[in-house]
């Protein structure tokens, strides 16, 4: 090889790494694989699945609790199993495990076993059950979708495996999905197929509140009531009763309309992942924070001017099915 | 004039010789016996039944109960309830945007590790005081997921064993208010469960349960290494605990066997099996007791003749 060959190889080398600024090959690769992670994200999004055969979704329901507030909100659905098999949600492998220790004290599960799988898209599913036992075969590493992932007990005390399989629906578990990519916990009734719930969400109360009074709608009066002119908060009880005993779909949108105009309309579609806990309704976290003790969901303040007013509650469920509360009252 | 004389040789052979075999003599006497005695454990059987009940008489309410402090984990364990010591009554609550995968608990502070992977370090009135996300500090693991926690007396160090693909153990320091990771081991095999780990009392030395084995660290060397693989590698379950100053007992389980034992400045000082149902740990300075069904075991560390 001359001189001048090499010194030439040598300035093009070096005019060729100035030139070129650093990195770019990297970025450019970086770029390619978030681009088809995101088509992976986009498709592996629907690859979850969740049974909608019996099961009960409770995503936004207060459930009580002996603590400070007494209460906070569920977050998922109660799937029933006759074969006593958990499947898996979609593919994904083993996150985390929890169940009943050999040993004592450490960090104690709660009520419940549970299971976590990871799936693509930063999805996780997590599911529960007092008597969920993890599957002694599972490829932790590569789980298929509806792959055997634990085994349940029935919740018949006494009666054996065999009399619970053929009794079906004798155990439950409880799954819930989050997206951790969008620090997000899911309604689990988005990965569901069609779901048989004709039943309508009953409103079981609607009050107006303010500074320890409480004004508790009554349409069946004869005369209007009355309540003093001020900023009011609207507090409702909802229930999503079961149809024909069988699925609850849940309660999913809330519309508020207050003399002709849409005031609230928020969906049970998510829960964000907050510092503060979860944030329900697109309002503050915790969730608790959104309910009283009496298991009314306190939603947005409002001022009311002297006058005739009139409130229109509609409370929907996932499948559509509405309830609604007509409501009239007087401002002095 | 001088007169100089010259020892034979072989007499000056003799004599290296002679000196040479006295003291091999004399080192081989020494390490038959050491010139201290060592730290051993002396053992008592105490048949009353102490601070931990059976599990079967537990509650189906979950409690945690580290460093004299008491908590109940809510039933979906994306919450948790701090208890007045006296009273039991509820002090505060804390809500939580995932689930709670791990927790350690000292006299002032309380961390909570989440399936998210973030850990949240509360005060002892549930006050946030800071919040880690290991993904923010460029640990790469594919899934984040907090398996593991300690935390120091005083809160200036949280170990974490954290993630899948692969998964990590980190420390981290709290320098000027702030949590900053100056520790990072990545570990070739994996657990998916929350495992057990604890700083010693003095805070300097953390032992951690990981898949490859034990992880001890030590704060003041900056060195760490996974210790006796054949024996505490793998899914067994285990519980650590601060012993004395600077060491550490535990207890581990497998379906048919339960072994306990003591590690001492990063060596395992004492291993030994025991009844098939002992279940729980306690510590108290440099004691510790086994928990079993039947009867309960005492330890004491200690220099003995």
């Amino acid at each position: 090889m001359s001189r001048s060959f090499r010194s030439g190889l040598l300035t093009a080398f070096l005019a060729f790494f100035l030139a070129i600024p650093r990195g770019t090959f990297l970025v450019s690769a970086q770029n390619t694989n978030s681009t088809q992670e995101g088509e992976v994200t986009a498709l592996s999004a629907i690859s979850i699945t969740v049974p909608s055969t019996g099961i009960s979704i409770d995503f936004g329901t207060p459930i009580r609790f002996d603590s400070v507030k007494g209460l906070y909100m569920g977050t998922g659905v109660q799937i029933p199993s006759k074969t006593l098999y958990v499947p898996a949600s979609g593919e994904g492998a083993l996150l985390f495990y929890q169940q009943e220790g050999l040993l004592a004290s450490g960090f104690p599960r709660s009520r419940d076993n549970m299971i976590a799988l990871a799936h693509e898209g930063g999805f996780v599913s997590v599911y529960s059950s007092p008597t969920l036992a993890l599957s002694e075969e599972l490829k932790k590493d590569k789980i298929a979708k509806d792959d055997r992932i634990g085994t349940l007990h029935s919740d018949h005390q006494g009666t054996s495996r065999q009399t619970a399989e053929r009794q079906g629906a004798d155990a439950y578990y409880y799954l819930r999905v989050a997206d951790n990519r969008s620090k997000l916990l899911v309604n689990p009734a988005l990965f569901t197929s069609t779901m048989i719930d004709r039943a309508a969400p009953r409103i079981e109360e609607v009050s107006l509140i303010r500074d320890g009074f409480i004004l508790k709608a009554d349409p069946a009066r004869r005369t209007l009531q009355r309540l003093a002119q001020g900023e009011y908060r609207l507090a409702v009880r909802l229930f999503d009763p079961s149809y024909a005993g069988g699925v609850v779909s849940g309660l999913f949108r809330i519309k508020v309309v207050l003399d002709g105009q849409v005031v609230a309309d928020r969906k049970f579609d998510s829960a964000q992942n907050q510092d503060q806990g979860l944030g329900f309704l697109g309002l503050p976290a915790p969730s608790y924070s959104l309910l009283d003790r009496d298991m009314r969901y306190l939603l947005g303040s409002r001022f009311l001017a002297r006058g005739n007013h009139s409130m229109e509650l509609t409370v929907y469920d996932f499948n559509g099915n509405a309830g609604t509360f007509l409501w009239r009252f007087i401002v002095e | 004039m001088v007169r100089r004389t010259t020892e034979p040789r072989w007499s000056k052979r003799f004599r290296r010789f002679a000196v040479y075999a006295i003291a091999s003599i004399l080192l081989l006497l020494l390490s038959q016996r050491p010139l201290l005695p060592q730290p051993s454990l002396e053992v008592s059987l105490n048949l009353t039944k102490e601070t931990l009940e059976p599990k079967a008489a537990e509650s189906e309410r979950a409690f945690f109960n580290e460093a004299g402090r008491s908590f109940l984990i809510r039933p979906d364990q994306q919450g948790v309830v701090a208890l007045e010591e006296e009273s039991g009554n509820p002090k505060w609550e804390r809500e939580f945007g995932s689930i709670i995968t791990a927790a350690a608990v000292s006299d002032n502070l309380s961390a909570w590790g989440l399936m998210d992977g973030r850990i949240f370090i509360l005060d002892q009135d549930g006050v946030m005081l800071r919040i880690i996300d290991p993904r923010n500090d460029g640990v790469k693991s594919t899934q984040p997921c907090v398996y593991a926690l300690a935390l120091s007396a005083q809160g200036e160090s949280v170990a974490i064993l954290y993630g899948i693909f692969p998964q990590n153990f980190l420390l981290y320091e709290r320098k000027a208010g702030f949590y900053s990771l100056s520790y990072t081991k990545e570990l070739q095999k994996d657990l998916r469960s929350t495992q057990s780990a604890a700083f010693s009392n003095q805070g300097a030395e953390v032992l951690v349960k990981t898949a490859e084995g034990l992880l001890y660290f030590d704060r003041n060397t900056g060195k760490g290494a996974v210790l006796h693989q054949e024996r505490f590698a793998g899914e067994q379950e285990m519980l650590i605990k601060a012993l004395g100053e600077t060491g550490f007992a535990f207890l581990t389980a497998t379906a048919d066997k339960r072994h306990a034992g003591v590690i001492q400045h990063g060596a395992l000082a004492a291993y030994f099996p025991l009844p098939i149902d002992s279940y729980g740990l306690a510590v108290s300075g440099d004691s510790f007791s086994i928990f079993g069904q039947e009867k309960d075991l005492a330890f004491t560390w200690g220099v003995y003749e």
